[in-house]
């Protein structure tokens, strides 16, 4: 049997190409795609990128400040602060022309052309009307009837040369601001008559007082209205002077309000609605009254 | 500046090493054009990676893991059988025993033949060859044996 020397095992014989080869090689470079730095920046640009895109579609909906349309100004508001402006403008001139008559023309044709300009109360002239209506060019935007006597009084208005064609703004702003209104009534019916309210003095036509104990019922801080519907058919006009309620007794809180006083007479049979209400709209009607003598509830 | 192996040059590392590292890739691979693609991978990877050596060894055991491991690398790629006959030049042998002996060895399954190799030609000892190929000294020893006796077997002698 043939002996196996192991040692005899020689190593593989190199070709010389091999060695020339691996002489001149160059170490590779990795493709750009592979190294540290390019995968590190494309992994953090991956990232930034989903957290704000996840952070955007979370608050798509509830962003930090929302549109809603009572932030921005309303043209009415715009009108108001202007005519305040003026206003201001006017009182301010009016100072002026009392301590001083001399200095009013100046005074008066500089403010009033700057008041022509705004296209405010020059419209309308106060001394025309006699007293300041609330319903007046742009003043009519304004729901706190302002300074009467700056409008009344203001010589700027009465000396203001009236512009040959009014100006489309202030036309605009007529159109644009709504109608200052009062607010409409917001009824509580009252069901049961109550001691509170009463009438008093009936005889023949009703000509007593109704009057009221507006601490249970009503603010005796505004000014407190009584509207009658006499057989359906209303009687006043809402919030108007003659509705007006006079406060007898402020600390027992007694308002009273005297119909035949305004013009309404009110016959016994009749039925008669009252509604009690102040500037607010707060209101509370006490329904189908039968008008007999000595009608206390 | 040129880079320095456990204080050797890249060509005097590649003069050093060449016939291990292509001893490795042929035990291996049987077939020179293959071992060649390896050999050149192994040199490049040096290159390319830089590291730092403690000692010549090191350097050394070093090519050989990688030579190892770019051989594996290929054969997963390329999932062909190898063989002897595929050889196109047949290395030069000093005499008919030594001829009929590495003859035998290629007969030899590729990772006892690796083995073998590294304990009969590169003169590493157990624990060094387990330390390259990762495995158990044990495992290095019962495989040499093996070995051994696969090569006796193909070569019909007696081991000496």
């Amino acid at each position: 049997m043939r002996k196996v020397n192991f040692n005899a095992l020689k190593n593989v014989a190199v070709p010389e190409s091999w060695v020339e080869k691996a002489l001149h090689a160059k170490p590779k470079k990795k493709p750009i795609f592979l190294r540290l730095y390019f995968i590190g920046t494309a992994a953090s640009v991956a990232v930034v990128t989903a957290v704000v895109l996840t952070l955007l579609i979370r608050s798509g909906g509830n962003s930090p400040i929302s549109p809603k349309t009572d932030l921005f100004i309303q043209p009415s508001t715009v009108a108001v602060m202007e005519n305040n402006e003026t206003t201001m403008d006017n009182s301010a001139t009016q100072e002026k022309a009392e301590t001083t008559s001399s200095e009013t023309v100046p005074f008066t044709q500089a403010v009033s052309s700057a008041a022509a300009e705004t296209a405010t109360s020059t419209e309308t002239d106060p001394s025309e009307t006699g007293i300041p209506h609330p319903t007046q060019g742009t003043q009519t935007t304004n729901p706190i009837p302002s300074n009467p006597t700056a409008v009344a009084t203001d010589p700027v208005v009465t000396t203001a040369p009236q512009p040959s064609q009014p100006v489309e703004e202030p036309a605009e702003a007529e159109t644009t601001a709504p109608t200052p209104q009062k607010p409409p009534l917001r009824i509580t019916d009252v069901e049961n008559l109550v001691p509170s309210v009463e009438f008093d003095d009936l005889e023949g036509d009703y000509d007593g007082n109704l009057s009221l104990f507006f601490y249970q019922y009503l603010d005796g801080s505004e000014s407190i209205y009584c509207h009658i519907i006499c057989n359906g058919t209303e009687c006043g006009e809402l919030y108007s002077d003659d509705e007006k309620m006079i406060v007898a007794d402020s600390e027992r809180g007694i308002a009273t309000y005297c119909p035949l006083s305004h013009g309404i007479s009110i016959s016994y049979g009749s039925r008669i609605d009252v509604i009690f209400y102040n500037e607010s709209g707060k209101a509370f009607r006490f329904r189908d009254i039968l008008v007999v003598p000595d009608l206390v509830f | 500046m040129a880079a320095l192996y456990a204080g050797m040059s890249y060509e005097e590392v590649v003069c050093a090493y060449s016939s291990t590292v292509a001893g490795v890739c042929m035990m291996r691979l049987q077939n020179y054009p293959d071992a060649e693609d390896c050999f050149q991978n192994t040199f490049v990877r040096l290159l390319t990676k830089s590291p730092s050596f403690n000692d010549e060894n090191h350097l050394k055991a070093w090519l050989i893991k990688v030579a190892i491991n770019e051989c594996y690398n290929f054969i997963k790629k390329n999932r062909r059988s190898l063989s002897l006959e595929d050889l196109p030049v047949e290395p030069s042998y000093q005499n008919d025993d030594e001829m009929d002996v590495s003859w035998a060895l290629m007969k030899v399954r590729p990772d006892y033949r690796e083995i073998l190799y590294l304990y009969y030609v590169e003169k590493y000892r157990v624990k060094e060859i387990a330390g390259i190929l990762d495995k158990n000294p044990n495992t290095i020893k019962v495989m040499l044996k093996r070995g051994r006796e696969m090569l006796k077997s193909i070569y019909g002698g007696d081991g000496r």
